[in-house]
């Protein structure tokens, strides 16, 4: 019995992958993960906006007050004794690959042009050994139509690909008009790898105040049909490697995302809830239902379900609407 | 001018750095504690031993920041026990507390280097600027004294006096003047290891370790010693007293066979046919010999003598250098000896001159204290003076005495500068980085071409809206100079604002260059200017450029940072070196300063610097003006004489000018001065909405400027132009209005008010009842309202809502815009000012609240308000304390006063709340004071007796005063914490605020004991090591006292009650006030919602310990803040005070901030189970 696969190029022992959250923010969480199992983890997503602001926030604040009084030439000990690691990131993918076995892959998530190809090779010049680049674009902005969000996105893909030489995967939201031509597109534009889907962070309106709050809703099973359902309709038109992420909670939660033709399958909140270790579990519920099936690899099982495959493929478009609105007890 | 090309090899650095750089190589341990203005060196020396830089012999030397600098001396006394090589860097007061070491470690013949920028010391106010009243003070001491005279001569003289310190045995002090010479920044020539080595014996060296305390060959130090043998053990040490100056000269020599910098223990330079000379030591002596010069050159005949070996006295070798051609002397003290018949140098030459050459005219005059300017024309008077047949033998040079007469005359219009060298004087705002490009320019200047360079940075008083004037001088010769240009080629205005009330133009020269950053283009900039300014501009035919640079930056990205802008205006309009060259050195500076932090910082400021000059346009000057305005007054003349006669010169920078009759004779200066000086500080202000706000009092309690004010009035008394909304709370048919004002000219823009307004447009939440707005003209809206007759309906001490309305007698201090202290101090003034004293620490709170021009302590409408005074740093307990029993004393003799007056007199009722009942509420206040009026009445009808003279004369005290002992936490956990504990355990009624926040904040973040655990601090650059001390339970445990934590921005009731009750409370109290602070490293436009955090994230709970509950069997501690319901870190990541730490060593940092949280989450058990028992 093999679990391993290819994802990114790197040959992993099992497909099983820790997506970023707290948990691979820090050296010890990391190693708990991959004595776990982890195949490979995503390190926390450096936000260019975040970035920046902290580097100017070192300047603006050791800076600011600087020769303005007479008894204090400023109020910081001098800058540049710190190491200015513009991001403790880049400090954790330097330890991370010095402890770890398993690939370590940054998430990065730009704004401009600039900061995606200036900060994806920071982080690879750190020692990513791949990029995540988190395409999160909320489209509030009438003026700009959805053409033009496409085709940015495509260029980011295709610069930050140009100027490093790791892999690249792409994390998309679902959120587009044409979502199989948009994966199509990104992968041309040189991804390596999908990561699907996105998870939107919305706040939350307290109507007590009239602030709105900051929310975190962690996925749950049923989160897994929408990234399961896309990636089995992707897959027979894509070469490129494709991520499940998203509701993958229990092993058969990862049995269904291999079947639809996931390459690895990414858990976040499913660790977060029962610890790292709970890969453990994954990975061997996974073995046993494979054992208990036949399935001798995981050749055998990825993709077995994908849309060029299942007997009834209508299911996964408009059919499937179709029949759950007959099923619906008339009223 | 030669241009030259970018070659020579040379550090530009001030004579802190200069003395430190040696001190560092050439010690195993620095004991220190921060002073103004020898903080730096112990600031260098942590950094250095932060980056593992070693000494001479491969060691990292160990810095330590003591409580006081009686501890510094006391670890360097111990490490020199040791063997070890140790030293210390201080100033001031802090020199005066390590005297009793210095006894001690002279006495036994210890080698040691104290390097000390010289300071004045506290008399009749404090002074944190340069004279020699400190170093005076140890003469007695048995140290050594060796006087550097510029910043090259502190680099070298910290190795002399190393060297020789070890040769000798006898311990130096390493002096050189505050300010003028550790603040100056001076190309040095640096000694190279190699050349340190070439001093310091190694013998020597090893005769030191083997001197020490060692348990292999035990020994005795430190006897108690009888009349028997103590006289004649002090006079045994005399034959290394006697050899000290010979061993001083070898080193020199030594030193001058390395590099060629030849010094002796008094140098001589002048005409070798001297008549008249001058002595003198430290920086004044570069003036003096460079005058001296000068006057040879007009064939006079003077010499100035620079003593740099001052203990042990070198008499044969100031002998040896005084021409025999010299008929008088006129000796320069930079010290006074109140009642002395002269000051110490002039004695000593007096002494040596009186056997040796009793021909010798010797007189001698005071110059240059606190930093009074020392310029060639003050050398030339004195000069001049001894010319006379009949000098004054006692006298003062550098101001006009008025009153005793003993100043010189001096030639304002005499000048002597190097026409070859240019003198740049740039006006710029604090920290608006025009100091920090000045001294890059400097830098590139000095460290890459043969020019010779000065810069020197004068700063005003204010920490908000500071204003900063930078000297700089560069030529082809060397610069001595070292006093404040007074006449300069180059003027840049930095921040248009300043034309307005300040003379730009005094020092100009004609033809000189005129650099205006303005809002206005070349055509019309004319017409914004002052008339006086323009007549100026014409009268001297000045070359004027501007620009605006503000928007340039702006445009480039770089926000308000206009620093890089100006610098390249500067290099474009001077000739100093070629236009390209200076600014491809320009831009190397900026990829130096700026490349770790990014290549997009780096790449705005290169876009700056390429399209500025498209930006910077030289002025027409038209042959007709435009007409103009005249300069503002800085004080409106409806302003007391004082404030118009005193005040006023000193905001217009003109205190130098006013004669000494025209100030205090004691120190005393009137308070009520803040108000008077309108410094326009915002152009964003809050703007007030009537129709949302709920009058709830909030932004009045957080306004860290004291600029809200409400009032309560009868709507027939309110102006149509002042916002006004119907007065909550009271019946609508008393038709009552709620005013709130806010004084513009005095807002700093901080925004806290709108932070923490809850008051919202249900429609729309963003706007709020106050918003931050542009400031428009609000001068007659302030007048209007502040004619309007006052009601106290609503008013309540007791409520956060019914407090507002008291008025404070705390307003416009110059504090920090958002600074978090003041906020506290603005509320005891409502609650208590009209009775209170205040002792207030050293530190940020008696800048703000003493630091000359202006103090923002004042009366009310009956002209009471707070009566305070600082007198030291380390005292201030006790000082209150002393407050306290002198009150008590006064009182209980007025009081048996009017007890045997009683029976004539008839008492009202209300008489007992004079005697046996103490008022509580305003009303009783109110009732007393009426009482006591009548009381006053009857008495003087009385026959007189010595009872009634007794009344009279002490009846104020029969209103109990309020005692407050305030400070920072560097007062209250390090260096006045032994004061602290003992007054609070002494059991009397003193109410002690200590305004924490958490680091040394005045003099520059330094860490405290109340430094939290993991945060950055200067002497704790990894993030501190060890938690916060625990003061509020260490004084909990005494039991007698009331303790609170409060945090007035995470919840005002809680704060006021405790403020409250502090005071009410018989006994002692002790109030820990959590005050943000720009040393947290956060936009404190935020520090509301943060110190709110700190509240709910266990970093700061809130309680308050009333013994009295105790005592009514009661738990005595209650416990304000719930159970922290959010993590530690959610506080912590906000601050770049803990986020430093995380570069260095974020594993470390990591590890510091998981021990904090538990440490917080065991505080609060620990708080909690206290509350329940």
């Amino acid at each position: 019995m093999s679990l391993a696969t290819r994802y990114l190029g790197f040959e992993l022992a099992n497909p099983f992958i820790a997506s970023a959250s707290p948990l691979t923010g820090k050296l010890d969480s990391l190693k708990g993960l991959e004595d776990a199992g982890a195949a490979a983890v995503v390190l926390p997503s450096v936000f260019e906006e975040q970035l920046r602001r902290e580097r100017e926030a070192i300047d603006t604040f050791t800076a600011l007050n600087s020769d303005m009084l007479t008894e204090a030439q400023s109020f910081f000990p001098d800058p540049s004794l710190y190491e200015r690691e513009s991001h403790r990131t880049l400090g954790l993918i330097r330890s991370a690959r010095a402890s770890l076995d398993i690939p370590v892959i940054a998430s990065l998530n730009g704004v401009s042009p600039d900061g995606w190809i200036l900060f994806a090779k920071e982080l690879v010049d750190a020692g990513a050994q791949a990029i995540e680049l988190n395409l999160y674009h909320i489209g509030s902005d009438p003026a700009v139509c959805g053409q033009e969000i496409e085709a940015r996105h495509e260029q980011v893909v295709r610069s930050v690909r140009q100027a490093v030489n790791v892999p690249v995967a792409v994390k998309l939201g679902p959120w587009f008009s044409s979502f199989a031509n948009m994966a199509h597109r990104i992968t041309e534009a040189g991804a390596d790898a999908l990561v699907l889907f996105n998870r939107f962070y919305l706040p939350e309106i307290n109507p007590e105040d009239l602030t709105l709050q900051r929310t975190l809703h962690l996925s749950d099973s049923e989160d897994l049909l929408l990234p399961m359902s896309w990636i089995a309709m992707l897959r027979p038109h894509l070469t490129a490697d494709l991520a499940l992420t998203g509701g993958l909670h229990r092993p058969l939660d990862a049995v269904k995302a291999l079947m639809a033709g996931a390459n690895a399958v990414m858990t976040t909140a499913a660790l977060l809830k029962n610890g790292p270790r709970h890969l453990i579990t994954l990975r061997e519920g996974l073995e046993q239902w494979m054992n208990a099936k036949g399935y001798a690899n995981l050749d055998e099982l990825i993709g077995c379900m994908s849309r060029d495959r299942v007997p009834n493929p209508d299911l996964f478009e408009r059919t499937n609407y179709m029949k759950l609105l007959d099923s619906w007890p008339m009223q | 001018m030669p241009r030259p090309s970018i070659t020579s090899p040379t550090v530009c650095i001030d004579g802190n750095h200069a003395a430190a750089d040696v001190a560092y190589r050439l010690s195993e341990l620095c004991a220190i504690y921060p002073i103004t203005p020898s903080s730096r060196m112990g600031e260098l020396a942590d950094e250095w031993s932060h980056q593992q830089k070693p000494n001479l012999w491969g060691a990292i030397p160990e810095v330590v920041e003591m409580q006081s600098e009686g501890g510094a001396a006391g670890a360097l006394h111990g490490a020199l026990q040791t063997g070890a090589l140790a030293t210390t860097f201080t100033s001031s007061q802090g020199l005066l507390l390590m005297l009793p070491n210095f006894y001690k470690i002279a006495g036994e013949l210890t080698p040691c280097v104290v390097h000390v920028a010289a300071r004045a010391i506290a008399t009749q106010g404090l002074s944190i600027f340069g004279d020699h009243s400190d170093v005076m003070a140890a003469r007695p001491t048995g140290f050594a004294m060796l006087f550097a005279a510029s910043v090259q001569e502190a680099h070298d003289f910290a190795l002399i006096s190393q060297a020789a310190s070890l040769q000798s045995r006898i311990p130096f002090l390493h002096v050189f003047d505050g300010f003028r010479t550790s603040h100056e920044l001076a190309p040095v020539q640096r000694l190279a290891d190699d050349t340190l080595r070439a001093l310091i014996d190694p013998e020597a060296l090893r005769a030191h370790r083997e001197r020490s305390l060692n348990p292999n060959r035990p020994v005795l130090r430190g006897t108690a010693q009888n009349p028997d043998v103590f006289f004649q053990s002090r006079e045994a040490s005399n034959r290394f007293y006697d050899a000290l100056p010979g061993i001083v000269q070898a080193k020199m020599d030594r030193l001058a066979a390395e590099t060629g910098r030849e010094y002796h223990l008094v140098d001589y330079t002048g005409a070798p046919d001297a008549e008249r000379v001058i002595v003198i030591m430290g920086s004044g002596a570069v003036t003096a010999a460079e005058t001296s010069a000068h006057l040879n050159g007009k064939r006079e005949k003077v010499g100035v003598l620079t003593v740099r070996l001052y203990r042990p006295w070198p008499a044969e070798a100031f002998l040896a250098a005084l021409p025999n051609s010299v008929t008088s002397v006129a000796v320069l003290d930079r010290t006074k000896e109140p009642g002395a018949p002269a000051e110490p140098l002039c004695l000593d030459v007096a002494a040596t001159l009186q056997s040796a050459r009793p021909g010798v005219r010797v007189t001698g005059g005071r110059y240059g204290l606190g930093s009074k300017e020392f310029t060639p024309a003050m050398v030339r008077a004195v000069f001049d003076e001894l010319a006379l047949d009949a000098p004054r033998p006692r006298f003062t040079v550098g101001i006009e005495d008025d009153l005793t007469h003993l100043s010189l005359p001096v030639d304002p219009a005499f000048h002597l500068e190097d026409p070859e060298t240019t003198r740049a004087v740039f006006y710029g705002l604090g920290s608006d980085g025009t100091v920090g490009a000045n001294r890059n320019t400097l830098r590139i200047l000095s460290e890459h071409t043969p020019l010779h360079t000065q810069g020197y940075f004068v700063f005003d008083s204010n920490k908000a809206g500071s204003r900063t004037v930078s000297h700089l001088r560069f030529g082809p010769r060397p610069v001595r100079a070292p006093y404040l240009i007074q006449s300069a080629s180059f003027i840049a205005c930095h921040h248009f604002s300043f034309v307005k009330t300040l003379d730009l133009l005094e020092t100009a020269v004609p033809g000189a260059t005129l650099l205006l950053n303005a809002p206005h283009g070349p055509d019309t900039l004319l017409s914004f200017l002052p008339t006086e300014m323009v007549a100026d501009i014409q009268r001297l035919n000045l070359r004027v450029h501007v620009i605006d640079a503000a928007r340039v930056a702006r445009e480039a990205g770089l926000g308000g940072r206009i620093n890089t802008v100006m610098q390249t205006c500067f290099f474009a309009l001077t000739d100093i070196l070629p236009r390209e060259e200076a600014l491809e050195a320009v831009r190397q500076e900026i990829r130096n300063a700026y490349g770790a932090k990014g290549a997009d910082t780096v790449a705005k400021n290169l876009a700056a610097i390429n399209t500025c000059l498209d930006h910077l346009h030289p002025v027409p000057l038209p042959r007709v003006l435009p007409p103009s305005a005249p300069r503002e007054n800085p004080v409106p003349a409806d302003a007391p004489d004082f404030v118009r006669n005193v005040t006023g010169p000193l905001l217009a920078g003109k205190g130098d000018k006013l004669p000494v009759s025209a100030l205090p004779v004691d120190g005393t200066w009137p308070t009520g001065t803040a108000k008077w000086n309108k410094r326009d500080l915002s152009p964003i202000v809050p703007a007030w909405e009537p129709d949302l706000c709920i009058q709830c009092g909030h932004c009045v309690l957080v306004c860290p400027h004291g600029v809200i004010t409400v009032k309560q009035a009868e709507a027939a008394k309110v102006p149509d132009a002042v916002p006004a909304s119907p007065l909550r709370g009271v019946d609508p048919g008393e038709n009552l209005r709620y005013l709130l004002n806010i004084s513009l000219p005095d807002c700093t823009g901080c925004g806290l008010c709108v932070e923490i307004c809850p008051a919202k447009d249900r429609t729309n939440p963003s706007r709020k009842a106050l918003n931050l707005v542009e400031k428009t003209d609000h001068s007659e809206v302030q007048r209007l309202f502040d004619a309007i007759p006052v009601r106290h309906d609503q008013t309540n001490p007791a409520t956060v809502r019914g407090v507002q309305y008291l008025p404070g007698t705390f307003e416009f201090p110059g504090a920090c815009a958002g600074c978090g202290e003041t906020p506290y101090l603005r509320l005891v003034s409502q609650l208590f000012g009209d009775r209170m004293l205040v002792a207030n620490a050293t530190g940020c709170s008696s800048i703000y609240g003493g630091n000359l021009p202006t103090t923002p302590w004042t009366t009310d409408n009956h002209g009471r308000g707070p009566a305070w005074s600082n007198s030291l740093f380390e005292d201030n307990a006790e000082f209150g304390y002393g407050f306290r029993l002198g009150v008590n004393a006064l009182t209980r003799q007025a009081q048996t006063a009017l007890r045997t007056l009683s029976p004539a007199l008839e008492l009202p009722d209300d008489a007992r709340l004079l005697l046996d009942v103490l008022p509580e509420t305003p009303t009783e206040f109110t009732r007393a004071r009426q009482a006591l009026a009548r009381v006053l009445t009857g008495a003087q009808a009385l026959p007189d007796s010595s009872v009634k003279a007794a009344l009279l004369e002490l009846a104020d005290h029969l209103i109990p005063r309020s005692v407050w002992i305030i400070g920072g936490d560097g007062w209250a956990y390090d260096i006045g914490f032994g004061g602290l504990d003992h007054v609070l355990s002494a059991g009397e009624n003193v109410n002690v605020l200590v305004l924490d926040t958490e680091v040394y904040s005045n003099t520059g973040g330094q860490a405290s004991k109340a430094t939290p655990l993991g945060a950055a601090a200067k002497f704790a650059v990894g993030g501190k090591a060890t938690g916060k001390t625990d003061l509020a339970l260490q004084t909990i445990l005494k039991g007698n006292v009331y303790v609170a934590n409060i945090a007035l921005g995470a919840k005002l009731p809680q704060a006021l009650r405790a403020i409250r009750e502090a005071e009410a409370y018989p006994g002692p109290s002790l109030l820990l006030a959590y005050s943000p602070c720009i040393a947290h490293g956060y936009s404190l436009t935020r520090a509301l919602t943060q110190e709110a955090l700190a509240v709910d994230t266990g970093h700061w709970p809130l309680f308050r310990y009333d013994p009295r509950l105790k005592a009514a069997g009661k738990p005595a501690l209650l416990l304000d803040s719930p159970e922290p319901n959010r993590p530690l870190k959610d506080f912590l990541q906000n601050e770049l005070r803990f986020r430093l730490p995380e570069l260095a060593d974020p594993a470390l940092a990591d590890a510091r901030a998981r021990e904090a949280q538990t440490a917080a989450r065991n505080r609060y058990a620990l708080l909690k189970t206290l509350s329940e028992t």
